[in-house]
């Protein structure tokens, strides 16, 4: 018989037999390494303690949100219930995900609890809506087993810091070691199962069966890591998470709701308990809501005109005064290098704002433009023209630009002669000795020899001119003040950063801090999507 | 042609190309001292308003030299609005902290990176990476709410270790280690060398000039640094060298008289100009090093 699909059921069938031998690897790989179910059962009575204390001291209302679940279901199926019966602190960490697997396994991939459907209805349906389930899954993994553990990283830090100041209170004061404790004492027994926790974790993922040879290599990396993770890896995560907290104050845990109330909403909880007062019963109902999760922040940073300003200001600046100041520098450094007689000296001169500090020499610059007895308007008066305005009340936003500018070029100047003039003396003299056979005419040489092969310097030094043209905030502030304007009309030159501080400082309004966030991500995203097309720019035009 | 006459002609080449050259050079170095006094603008300013007295600074048009007589006494009376010991002493102390703790930091893990192996490095050296792409800006708010939360506000530890590890550093030192031959350490291994002592003993003088230039940039961007240290003290005496300047004196509130001004950025811009002409040679390799290779 003819059996011309004999080869494709074969390799189904080997499929199919993979597939489920490497999820019955992978489970079993994570039951081992993740801690394992009993741990986990334990975990569920030492919670319900803390949280008994916590409501002790806390008061009942704002514990109102913990324990809903129904004994006579399995413990895991509790889990899938809802929202609210997700783990709240990050030790249910590893239990948390086994629970989760396993309970998407044992109820058929439904999405409901396994004995309420028969099967016949439960597959099918399962198939179907299992996917959407997984990505809304997913996210919430993601938001609750991601994020709070690295939220909580910056808590271990402060954690581990009070535990060993505690340590230090007990043998050398041991009065004081008791007042603070006790006063205390809640948030030392959270330091010290937070602590627990990191410390149970750990030897789960060490390298066993080697010696501590092998272990070297993180012991050279591990403080640079550390000092990593909590101000570089966290605050990047936390900003991204941060701006997308709707009407939510991430520093007062206020959450504004509609009709304006604001509640109060728990950190580790997502979650919002508020109470409403019925007005003819006189009544008063406690709800829990969630915290909104959406792009508000960005539809609110968007629409705003000083955002739009900011970006107009700072576009402006940096796609005037970058390719400006690449040019001037190129001229400079390639006549640096054909002089000989005083070129340590000029060197020194032209290389000079590059040690100078930002603020001193923005100061400088408000003086010599000055609209009264600054030199500029001085220089220009004996050409025969009026004395300007630059920065002074009542100046136009032309003249600030362009004070700006020649600012930010000034100072600009320095790092890319150095970085030029390096670059021109890296170059083979036979290329220049080729040409001089050849007669070639001086702007010929520059253009068709010097530019060519300086081109991996230029490109470096344009990326990163553009990206600190983007970043420019300190040095508007030096000239024009905090105001970043004139005396009159302030944010008038704002740029991105001025934008970001301006929200994150005035952060009265519910919501304001992650409308900072939401503009540091927005910035981000610009660097990367000017930086991506310059690279690509570079890659067909820099020679190497 | 015999050989006389060759030389004579070569002669004549030469003298027609060395007019050539010496007429044009004149002109490029008239051109180029041109652009290095307006370059120089700014300082010559900055001095001449120092030493002018308050009557002559208000001059209108202003006087190009000092004509009203010296006045040394602004920098006494702008050294005494607001306190620059301390603005110095803060600096300092943040700088050289900083930069030991950059230093132990990077040469233990650029080493690490660069020659041990171990699993998850490339993993970790391309997180490393990536976050260097992430403008300092996005990780301020956060930072300032974790040393908030720390109650660092207004100590030094907060001005010191959000900047005690730069990925930039370590990716640039890991370059350098690379360049180190595989043999060298071999050879070490054969002399009984451990790792450490290799480390220090064979490593860190190969790599000596980009250490130079690490302690140069980090002592510098202290020096430079304006908007982390106005985030996080409020205290004047905890203030660094750049924002307690600007704070002490700018235009915001009172007008402060420009000789002062101008006294004060020179009391702060001059003692960097002085180390930066000592250390001139080292900066410019170091800085121009970084520039090309990285």
């Amino acid at each position: 018989m003819n059996k011309p699909f004999a080869p494709l059921f074969d390799k189904v069938r080997d499929l199919v037999w993979d597939i489920r031998n490497g999820y019955r690897n992978a489970l079993r790989w994570l039951e081992r390494l993740l801690l394992i179910q009993g741990l986990y059962r334990f975990t569920k009575p030492v919670k319900k303690f803390a949280f008994d204390i916590a409501r002790i001291i806390r008061g009942p209302k704002e514990t109102l949100f913990i324990y809903h679940s129904n004994p006579k279901k399995q413990w895991y199926q509790n889990k899938m219930d809802g929202l609210l019966n997700f783990p709240h602190e990050p030790w249910g960490l590893p239990g948390g995900i086994f629970a989760t697997i396993r309970t998407f396994i044992d109820s058929g991939l439904t999405w409901a609890p396994s004995d309420y459907y028969p099967a016949i209805v439960r597959f099918p349906i399962g198939i179907i809506y299992s996917p959407i389930r997984l990505v809304f899954f997913l996210l919430k993994v993601f938001f609750f087993y991601v994020y709070l553990p690295l939220g909580a990283l910056q808590y271990y830090f402060i954690y581990t810091l009070r535990i060993i100041y505690t340590i230090f209170l007990f043998v050398t004061h041991l009065n004081l070691f008791w007042k603070e404790t006790l006063n205390n004492l809640i948030y030392w027994l959270r330091s010290l199962v937070a602590f627990m926790w990191l410390v149970l974790w750990a030897p789960f993922t060490f390298p066993y069966g080697k010696s501590a040879h092998t272990l070297r290599p993180y012991i050279y990396i591990l403080p640079a890591v550390s000092v990593l993770a909590v101000f570089t890896f966290f605050p990047i995560i936390n900003t991204f998470i941060l701006s997308f907290f709707d009407n939510y104050d991430y520093l007062t845990h206020k959450l504004l709701m509609s009709k304006g109330i604001v509640g109060f909403a728990d950190y580790w909880n997502f979650t919002t308990v508020y109470e409403l007062t019925n007005e003819y019963t006189g009544w008063t109902k406690t709800y829990q809501i969630s915290t909104g999760l959406g792009f508000l922040n960005y539809t609110k940073v968007l629409e705003s005109p000083l955002f739009w300003d900011s970006i107009k200001n700072t576009f402006l600046m940096a796609f005037v005064s970058v390719p400006l100041a690449v040019i001037v520098a190129l001229l400079i450094s390639v006549g640096l290098n054909s002089i000989k007689r005083f070129q340590g000296f000029l060197q020194t001169v032209f290389f000079l704002p590059y040690v100078t500090n930002v603020i001193a020499i923005g100061l400088v610059f408000t003086v010599m433009f000055n609209t009264g007895n600054g030199v500029i308007n001085y220089v220009l008066s004996l050409f025969g023209i009026d004395p300007v305005t630059w920065i002074s009340i009542g100046a136009s936003y032309e003249s600030v630009v362009t004070t700006m500018i020649i600012y930010t070029v000034w100072s600009a100047l320095a790092f890319k002669i150095m970085v030029f003039l390096a670059g021109i003396q890296g170059i083979d003299k036979q290329y220049y000795q080729a040409a001089k056979v050849d007669a070639t005419p001086k702007w010929r040489v520059f253009l068709r020899i010097t530019v060519p092969l300086l081109s991996p310097m230029i490109a470096y030094v344009t990326i990163t001119s553009f990206i600190g043209g983007f970043k420019s905030y300190a040095s508007v502030v030096s000239m024009l003040g905090e105001d970043m304007g004139p005396p009159g009309n302030s944010r008038m030159l704002v740029t991105i950063v001025g934008f970001i501080f301006y929200s994150f400082q005035n952060s009265n309004t519910i919501g304001q801090l992650s409308q900072a966030a939401a503009g540091a991500v927005l910035l981000f995203l610009l660097i990367l999507t000017f930086t991506t097309l310059q690279m690509y720019v570079s890659k067909k035009r820099v020679h190497y | 042609m015999n050989s006389e006459s060759s030389v004579s002609m070569k002669k004549r080449l030469q003298m027609k190309w060395f007019t050539k050259l010496h007429l044009g050079q004149i002109f490029l170095q008239l051109a180029i001292l041109a652009v290095a006094i307006i370059f120089f603008i700014p300082f010559y300013w900055m001095i001449i308003t120092a030493l002018k007295n308050s009557v002559e600074v208000n001059a209108i048009p202003p006087t190009l030299y000092v004509t009203q007589g010296f006045e040394w006494g602004n920098f006494a009376e702008a050294l005494g609005r607001a306190p620059f010991d301390a603005f110095f002493k803060n600096t300092l102390i943040v700088g050289v902290l900083t930069t030991t703790g950059t230093l132990i930091t990077t040469i233990f893990s650029a080493y690490a990176f660069a020659r041990l192996e171990f699993k998850g490095r490339e993993v970790i050296f391309l997180i490393f990476l990536s976050t260097m792409m992430v403008p300092g800006e996005m990780m301020m708010i956060t930072n300032y709410i974790t040393v908030a939360k720390l109650e660092w506000l207004n100590t030094y530890q907060a001005l010191i270790f959000p900047f005690m590890v730069s990925t930039f550093h370590i990716f640039f030192l890991r370059n350098s280690i690379k360049q180190i031959p595989v043999e060298l350490y071999k050879a070490a291994k054969v002399d009984g060398f451990t790792d450490i002592q290799f480390l220090f003993r064979v490593v860190v003088p190969i790599v000596k000039p980009t250490l130079i230039t690490i302690t140069i940039l980090g002592l510098l961007g202290s020096w430079n640094a304006y908007v982390w240290p106005n985030l996080v003290t409020d205290n004047e005496m905890m203030r660094l060298v750049s924002n307690g300047l600007r704070t002490a004196f700018s235009d915001d509130g009172m007008r402060v008289a420009q000789n002062l001004q101008m006294a004060a950025a020179a009391v702060i811009t001059l003692p960097i100009l002085v180390v930066f002409l000592i250390l001139k040679k080292y900066i410019v390799k170091g800085v121009s090093r970084s520039g090309i290779k990285g």
